[in-house]
C-alpha cells in the first residue's frame, strides 16, 4: 500500500475505502444514543476494519484520514464532487447560479433541510461555518488556506436563509470545488465559538449524541482503540440526483461497524475469516487473495489507477547546502531525461504492483477526464538512449562509472520515506537501474518527519521519491508547481522564477484560476502537463490500481475511478435483506 | 576466571560450529554465487531454482514468469544451463582487501542458481543470508560487548561502593531507562546527516543500541554486586589493602560469571533484531546491504509469509544462532 | 530503612527532572515537531501551519516550552494532546485498565509458570524437563514478538477459536457482568499469552542459572550435610540466594507495567498504551509523549524502589551496614 498522507483535507468521496492510516487511539466514557429505526425497510449492517482510531469528530479540525473517513459519513458541504468524473454536483446545496463575470456565486438550500437532531439547517449555518469558524483566527483549522484567493478570504453573506453568497476579489475557477467543506451546526456550536472552547468542542471524548451532522449516519457509540459504530441518521436527505438502490430508500443500510484493528496482516486475517465485508486491497496482497477469492465469498473489484502518484525529484535550489556542482546536473535537462529513460517501469509495476498499475504519464491522472492529457507519450526503459543523452551533455562514462566534465563521479543520496516499504522498494528499483547508467545512487530511508525537515526545511537533499496526495482540480497543485510554491519541491519559494519555463507555468496556473470555461481551462492545463512532461522537474514513476474486496452479499457496489467500489455508501446494501422484503 | 582461550576450548560443539557459520560469512563473496545487490527484476519472489544432475552434465532450468500477480514461475521445456564449480562472476574483494571474481559455483546466463529462492527484486537469498549474516555477528558481538563494558562497570562501580555512587549512577541509569529508547534514539539520529556511509553507520549503530541497553544490566550486576561486597572473602581482600579494581576482577566478576554469561547469550537476539528497528530511523544498514534484520523485518508481511516462505529463512538463521549462543553460554558456564 | 526510602523519595525529584528535561532536550534534537507532517501537503499552506504553531506554542524557544510545561504540571496538568485536542490525562487514564489487565496477566502468567519450572529444571538439569523447557526458551527468546504476535493471529483466523482485534466484542456491551468478563478473558488470552511466552524464556534460563550457581555454592553443601530437610533446603537458602537478580528484574517489569507493548498490541489490536504512545511519538504530540514518558518514569522509579526493598528484605548481606 502506497504510504498516504495523513491529511485529506478536501471532503473525500463517501465510502471510499481508505486501507491506510496512522496508528492511533482514544478513549472517552462509551455513551449509547437509542433510536427507533424510522423505516421498516433497511438494508442490513454493515462492517469493516479501519486502521486507527479518529483523532477528533469536528471536522474543522479533523486533518487525517482515520478522522476524515468518518466524518464523511456524518458531514456534507454544499457541494460534493462525482466519483466518475470529478466534476461539481451539488449536495446540501439545491444548485446555484454564477453571477458577476465569475465573482459571485449564489447558493440556494433547499427548504427542508435538517440537521440530525431534528433542528432545520439553513443559510445561517453556512454564514457561521465560513465567518465564525473557517475564517476565525482563532480556529486551528487547516481548511483556510482552500478558502484565500489572491490572499483574501472569501466573502459569504446571507440574501435571505435559504439563499447564500459568495464573493471573491477575482473569478476563481475552483471555488465550487473547495466549496465542499463541511456545514456545521450553529445552533451547536457558536457557543464554542464565543466561549474560544471551539478547538477543544467535538473531541473523542464527546458524547456522541452532541455530535450533530447533516450526512446518512450518526455516531451511535464510539469505543477507544476498538469500534466506531454508525447509525442511519433519521433526518437525511439524499442529495439532487443521487438514485437510491431499487426497493429501498436513501440511506439503504441500517448501521455501520467499524472496527479500529491496527495491523493491516490482522486486517487480512479477519477478512479472509469471513469478518467485514469490504477490504482495501495492497497490490501485493492480490497473491494471497486472488487464489482465495474463487471459492469464496468475495469478488475482487479492480477500478484501474487512482491519485495517489510517485515521482523523483531532484534540488534544484541554490539555497540547498549541496556541492555546487550537484546542482549544475539536477539543473540541467537532458540530465533529468536521462533519468527518465533509465528508469523501468514495467519492472516497478510487476515487483512493487504485482502488475497491477500503471506508468505515469504527466501530472494529471487519467482518471481525471476533464483535465487530462491523453496524447503525451511515456518513458520507456531505454538505457541506450539515457546513455547518450549524458554523452551529449557532456558526462563521461569510464569503466562503468559515469562522471561528470569537471571529473566528479556522479553519486546522489536517495531519500525516500521509510514507513512505505512500496517506497523503498522502488528506490532500490531505481538505484538498480541508474546504475545501469552508470550513475550511484545511496537509497537511504527517513522517518517522515525527519525526511519532511530535510526537503523543507534545511533543503538538505539529492533526489527525492515520493508522492503527494492527488487533487482533482489542477489549482490544487499551485503549491507544487507555481514558482512561488511552498511546495515547488526542487526550488521553494522562489522570489523569481528561476527558469523561463517556470514563468510560463506560472502565468498558465493564473490563467487557469480566473477561467471559469471549462473548455479552455482544459486547454490552458494541457499546456502545463506538456512543459511538465518535457522540463521533468519531477520525473513520474508508478501508480497503483486501487482494488477492493468486497463480499458477495454486498449489493449497491458500483466501482468508479474516483470514489473507490463504494462511491455512496448510501446505496449499499445486504443483498439477503432487500430480497426478504 | 580462566581466560577466553581456555574457555573457548570449553565451548565444545556450538563453539566449533559457531566459528565454521563465522568462517563461512568470512568468506561469504566467494561461497555466495551472486553479489548482495545482483538484482533479476524477472525473477521476483522465484521459488529455489536447484541444479540437476542430467545427461549434460549439472543443469539448472531456466525460469520464466507466468503470473506477475500470484508470482507463478513454470521452466522453459527445453532449456537449461550448466553450472560450473570455481568460475568467474560478480567482482568483489574477499575481506575487504583481495579483489577477486571467482566463486565457488555459479551458472551460465541467464539461469540462475539459487539454493533457497529469490526476494522481491529477484536477489539471491542464500547470497544474502551468507552476507547479511557477517554484519549481523559482527554488530552483535560489538554491541554485545560495548553494552556489557558499560553495564558491568557501572553496576560494579556502583554497587561496591555504595553511597552517592550508586545514587549517581543508578539515577542516571533511571534516566536513560525512562526515556522510551525509540525517542531516545530518535534524538540520536539527528546528530547525524541523513546519507551516512555504511561504515560508519553501523558504529553508530551499536553504539546506540549500547546507549540503550546498559542501564537494565547494570542495575542488575549492582544488586548482585551488593550482596557479594558483604562477603567474607571481599571484605578480607579490602583489609589486605586490595584496590577497587582487582577486587572487582579477582572476586566479583568470577563470582557473577554465571549469570553474566546467561545475560550475555539472551542479549544477542535483541541486538541482531534490534538493527532492524534502528533502520526504521534510517539508521541501520542501508539497502541493498543486506542484514539478518533487515531482512526478517522484509518477510513481516502475511502475504510474504505465504507466497515466499523461503524469506522467513532469516528468521530461522537468527533463531539457530541464538540457540548456539546459548548452547555455548551453557557449555561455558558447565564446564567452569 | 524507613529513612533510607523517604531519601529515596528525595533522590526521585533530580531524576524526574533530569528525565523530563532529557526528554524535552531531545525533542529539540529530532527534527521537525508535530506540525511537520503537514508540511507536505498541498492543501495547507505555510502560513496556516505557521499559525497553528503559535496556537499550540511551539513557535516559542524551548526553555520557555519547558517551563510553561513544568508551571502546568505543579498544577498536575499534562497539557493537552495536539492530535486528539484532549487533555493527556484523560487520555493516558483512559488506556490505563486495557495495558494493566494486559501486563498483569502477561507477568503472573510468565513468573507464576517460569521460576518453580526453572527451579524443579535446575534440580535435575538435562532431565526431559529441562531439555524440553530449554529447546522451548531458545525459541522463544529468538523470534521477536511482531512474529509470534503474527502466528497468533494466524491461529486465530485458522481455527476462529478466537477473536482478532479490540479487547471485546461489540454485542456484549450491554450484557451482565459475567458475559463480558469471559468476553474480555477470550480476547485476552492471544496477546496475554504471546506477551508471557517472550519473557519466560528469558526468566527460565536466568533463573535456572542463578538456582544451579546457588546449588554449588558451599553453604548449600553445608546445609544439606547438616541434614535439612530439601523443602526447607529451597524454602530458606536456596530460593534466597538464587533470586537476587530476579528481583532486580521484577522491579523493571513493574516499572514496565503501564509502558504497554506497542507491536503486540498493534498486531492484536489491542486498545492500550504501547499504540497510543507510539504513534505520539512518531508524529511528535509533544505533551502526550511527555505524558507517556512521566508515567512511565513514575512507574519505573517505583518499580525500582520495590525492588530495591525487596532486596534488603529478602537478601540478608544487603542489609549490613559496613
Amino acid at each position: 500500500m502506497i504510504f498516504r498522507w495523513p491529511s485529506a483535507i478536501r471532503k473525500t468521496a463517501l465510502g471510499s475505502v481508505m486501507a491506510m492510516g496512522f496508528w492511533g487511539c482514544s478513549q472517552s466514557p462509551v455513551a449509547t444514543v437509542h433510536l427507533v429505526p424510522r423505516n421498516p425497510v433497511t438494508g442490513g449492517h454493515l462492517s469493516m476494519d479501519i486502521l486507527s482510531d479518529p483523532k477528533t469528530f469536528n471536522p474543522a479540525l479533523a486533518s487525517e484520514t482515520s478522522s476524515t473517513q468518518i466524518l464523511g459519513y456524518l458531514f456534507r458541504g454544499l457541494t460534493r464532487e462525482s466519483p466518475q468524473d470529478g466534476s461539481i454536483k451539488p449536495d446540501l446545496a439545491a444548485g446555484w447560479t454564477i453571477s458577476r463575470g465569475g465573482k459571485r456565486v449564489t447558493f440556494f438550500l433547499p427548504h427542508d433541510l435538517r440537521w440530525s437532531d431534528g433542528e432545520p439547517l439553513d443559510g445561517r449555518d453556512v454564514l457561521f461555518t465560513y465567518q465564525d469558524v473557517y475564517n476565525n483566527p482563532k480556529v486551528a483549522t487547516p481548511i483556510r488556506s482552500l478558502l484565500m484567493v489572491s490572499g483574501k478570504p472569501i466573502q459569504v453573506s446571507l440574501k435571505d436563509n435559504y439563499t447564500v453568497v459568495f464573493d471573491t476579489p477575482v473569478p476563481f475557477a475552483p471555488l465550487l470545488e473547495e466549496l465542499g467543506a463541511e456545514i456545521l451546526p450553529r445552533h451547536i456550536l457558536s457557543l464554542a465559538v464565543q466561549n474560544g472552547t471551539f478547538n477543544q468542542s467535538w473531541s473523542i471524548r464527546e458524547s456522541p449524541g452532541h455530535i450533530v451532522g447533516s450526512g446518512p449516519f450518526m455516531i451511535r457509540r464510539y469505543v477507544p482503540g476498538q469500534i466506531v459504530s454508525l447509525v442511519v441518521n433519521p433526518h437525511y436527505t439524499p442529495p439532487v440526483g443521487l438514485k437510491p438502490s431499487p426497493g429501498c430508500p436513501l440511506p439503504c443500510l441500517s448501521s455501520i461497524d467499524l472496527r479500529i484493528v491496527g495491523d493491516a496482516n490482522s486486517q487480512l486475517v479477519r477478512f479472509l475469516a469471513g469478518k467485514g465485508d469490504l477490504y482495501g486491497v495492497s497490490p501485493n496482497e492480490l497473491a494471497l487473495l486472488r487464489p482465495a477469492a474463487r471459492p469464496a465469498a468475495f469478488t475482487l473489484y479492480t477500478r484501474g489507477p487512482g491519485l495517489s502518484e510517485s515521482f523523483l525529484t531532484f534540488n534544484q535550489n541554490p539555497r540547498a547546502p549541496i556541492p555546487a556542482y550537484k546542482r549544475a546536473w539536477f539543473t540541467s535537462r537532458p540530465f533529468r531525461e536521462a533519468v527518465a529513460w533509465a528508469i523501468d517501469r514495467k519492472a516497478m509495476i510487476s515487483i512493487v504492483l504485482n502488475g497491477m498499475g500503471e506508468a505515469i504519464k504527466g501530472p494529471v491522472s487519467p482518471s481525471v477526464k476533464a483535465f487530462y492529457h491523453p496524447t503525451l507519450p511515456v518513458y520507456r526503459h531505454d538505457p541506450s538512449k539515457a546513455r547518450a543523452l549524458l554523452r551529449k551533455a557532456g558526462f563521461v562514462l569510464k569503466r562503468g562509472h559515469l562522471y561528470d566534465k569537471a571529473g566528479h563521479r556522479v553519486e546522489i543520496v536517495l531519500l525516500t520515506n521509510v514507513e512505505s516499504p512500496q517506497r523503498m522498494l522502488m528506490s532500490q528499483i531505481v538505484q538498480s537501474n541508474l546504475r545501469d547508467v552508470g550513475i550511484k545512487v545511496r537509497v537511504v530511508g527517513l522517518q517522515f518527519n525527519m525526511l519532511a525537515t530535510n526537503v523543507m526545511t534545511s533543503f538538505n537533499w539529492e533526489m527525492l521519491l515520493f508522492g503527494l496526495t492527488g487533487v482533482t482540480d489542477p489549482h490544487g497543485d499551485a503549491a507544487v508547481w507555481k514558482s512561488s510554491g511552498f511546495l515547488h519541491l526542487w526550488n521553494p519559494r522562489e522570489a523569481h522564477p528561476q527558469e523561463l519555463w517556470e514563468a510560463r507555468v506560472d502565468r498558465l496556473f493564473e490563467e487557469g484560476s480566473l477561467e471559469m470555461d471549462p473548455v479552455k481551462r482544459k486547454a490552458i492545463y494541457a499546456k502545463w502537463q506538456e512543459i511538465a512532461h518535457h522540463e521533468l522537474p519531477m520525473v513520474d514513476l508508478v501508480t497503483p490500481d486501487g482494488i477492493t474486496a468486497v463480499r458477495k452479499t454486498l449489493g449497491g457496489i458500483r466501482p468508479t475511478p474516483l470514489g473507490g467500489v463504494v462511491p455512496h455508501m448510501t446505496q449499499v446494501y445486504q443483498k439477503a435483506r432487500i430480497a426478504r422484503s | 576466571m580462566k581466560g577466553w582461550r581456555h574457555s573457548f576450548r570449553r565451548g565444545g560443539w556450538p563453539a566449533r560450529i559457531l566459528l565454521g557459520l563465522f568462517l563461512l560469512s568470512l568468506f561469504g563473496e566467494f561461497i555466495a554465487p551472486y553479489g548482495y545487490d545482483d538484482v533479476r527484476f524477472d525473477l521476483s519472489y522465484a521459488p529455489a531454482i536447484l541444479p540437476r544432475l542430467t545427461e549434460a552434465g549439472l543443469m539448472v532450468p531456466v525460469l520464466q514468469q507466468t503470473d506477475p500477480v500470484t508470482r507463478s514461475y513454470k521452466a522453459l521445456p527445453g532449456k537449461g544451463e550448466s553450472v560450473h564449480f570455481f568460475c568467474h562472476g560478480d567482482r568483489y574483494r574477499l575481506l575487504g582487501i583481495v579483489a577477486a571474481d571467482r566463486h565457488l559455483f555459479c551458472a551460465d546466463q541467464p539461469g540462475r542458481v539459487s539454493l533457497l529462492g529469490s526476494d522481491a527484486l529477484g536477489r539471491d537469498l542464500f547470497s544474502r543470508l551468507i552476507i547479511g549474516m557477517r554484519l549481523s555477528f559482527l554488530l552483535s558481538l560489538f554491541g554485545v560487548a560495548l553494552s556489557f563494558a558499560l553495564g558491568i562497570t557501572a553496576g560494579l562501580t556502583a554497587g561496591y561502593f555504595g553511597g552517592w555512587v550508586d545514587t549517581l549512577f543508578m539515577r542516571t541509569g533511571e534516566v536513560f531507562m525512562a526515556v522510551p529508547s525509540l525517542y531516545l534514539l530518535m534524538g540520536f539520529r539527528a546528530l547525524f546527516p541523513p546519507g551516512i556511509p555504511s561504515g560508519e553507520a553501523a558504529m553508530v549503530i551499536t553504539g546506540a543500541l549500547a546507549m540503550v541497553g546498559w542501564a537494565g544490566l547494570a542495575r542488575v550486576i549492582r544488586g548482585v554486586t551488593m550482596s557479594l561486597v558483604r562477603e567474607d572473602y571481599v571484605l578480607a581482600s579490602k583489609a589486605a589493602g586490595a584496590t577497587a579494581p582487582a577486587i572487582f576482577i579477582k572476586h566479583l566478576l568470577p563470582n557473577m560469571s554465571p549469570y553474566l554469561i546467561v545475560a550475555v547469550t539472551l542479549s544477542i537476539p535483541g541486538f541482531i533484531v534490534g538493527e532492524a528497528g534502528l533502520s526504521f530511523l534510517g539508521l541501520g544498514v542501508a539497502p541493498p546491504h543486506p542484514s539478518l534484520g533487515n531482512m526478517l523485518a522484509d518477510a513481516q508481511s502475511l502475504t510474504v509469509m505465504r507466497t515466499a516462505p523461503w524469506l522467513l529463512l532469516s528468521g530461522i538463521l537468527v533463531v539457530v544462532l541464538v540457540m548456539l549462543f546459548n548452547r555455548l553460554g551453557d557449555h561455558v558456564r558447565e564446564s567452569e | 530503612m524507613i529513612r533510607k526510602i523517604l531519601l529515596r523519595f528525595l533522590n526521585l525529584i533530580p531524576v524526574l527532572i533530569g528525565i523530563s528535561f532529557l526528554s524535552f532536550l531531545l525533542l529539540r534534537l529530532a527534527p521537525g515537531d508535530f506540525l511537520s507532517q503537514m508540511s507536505l501537503n498541498p492543501q495547507v499552506s505555510p502560513e496556516v501551519i505557521a499559525r497553528l504553531r503559535a496556537l499550540y506554542g511551539l513557535d516559542q524557544p524551548l526553555p520557555v516550552q519547558y517551563f510553561r510545561w513544568v508551571e502546568a504540571l505543579m498544577r498536575g496538568e499534562l497539557g493537552y494532546s495536539f492530535s486528539y485536542h484532549v487533555k493527556v490525562t484523560d487520555l493516558i487514564l483512559a488506556r490505563v485498565p486495557n495495558t494493566l489487565m494486559l501486563a498483569i496477566s502477561s507477568v503472573v502468567l510468565a513468573w507464576g509458570l517460569a521460576i518453580p519450572l526453572a527451579i524443579r529444571g535446575a534440580m535435575h538439569p538435562n532431565g526431559p524437563l529441562d531439555r524440553f523447557l530449554t529447546s522451548l526458551s531458545y525459541l522463544t527468546i529468538a523470534i521477536p514478538s511482531f512474529f509470534l504476535a503474527i502466528l497468533g493471529v494466524l491461529l486465530a483466523g485458522e481455527t476462529g477459536w478466537f477473536p482478532i482485534g479490540g479487547a471485546s466484542s461489540p454485542g456484549v456491551a450491554d450484557s451482565g457482568w459475567w458475559i463480558r468478563f469471559l468476553d474480555r478473558a477470550h480476547h485476552l488470552i492471544l496477546p496475554a499469552l504471546t506477551l508471557a511466552l517472550g519473557s519466560m524464556g528469558v526468566l527460565y534460563r536466568l533463573m535456572k542459572s542463578s538456582v544451579m550457581d546457588a546449588l554449588e555454592k558451599p553453604w548449600m553443601t553445608a546445609a544439606r550435610a547438616r541434614g535439612l530437610s530439601p523443602s526447607l533446603l529451597r524454602r530458606r537458602y536456596l530460593f534466597r540466594n538464587a533470586i537476587n537478580p530476579l528481583i532486580t528484574l521484577f522491579g523493571l517489569e513493574l516499572g514496565g507495567l503501564l509502558s504497554g507493548a506497542a507491536f503486540t498490541e498493534m498486531v492484536y489490536g489491542w486498545p492500550g498504551m504501547g499504540r497510543l504512545m507510539l504513534h505520539a511519538v512518531m508524529s511528535q504530540d509533544l505533551y502526550l509523549v511527555m505524558g507517556g514518558i512521566m508515567t512511565g518514569a513514575v512507574m519505573l522509579l517505583a518499580g525500582n524502589m520495590v525492588s530495591d526493598v525487596f532486596l534488603w528484605f529478602l537478601d540478608p548481606r544487603v542489609r549490613e551496614e559496613p
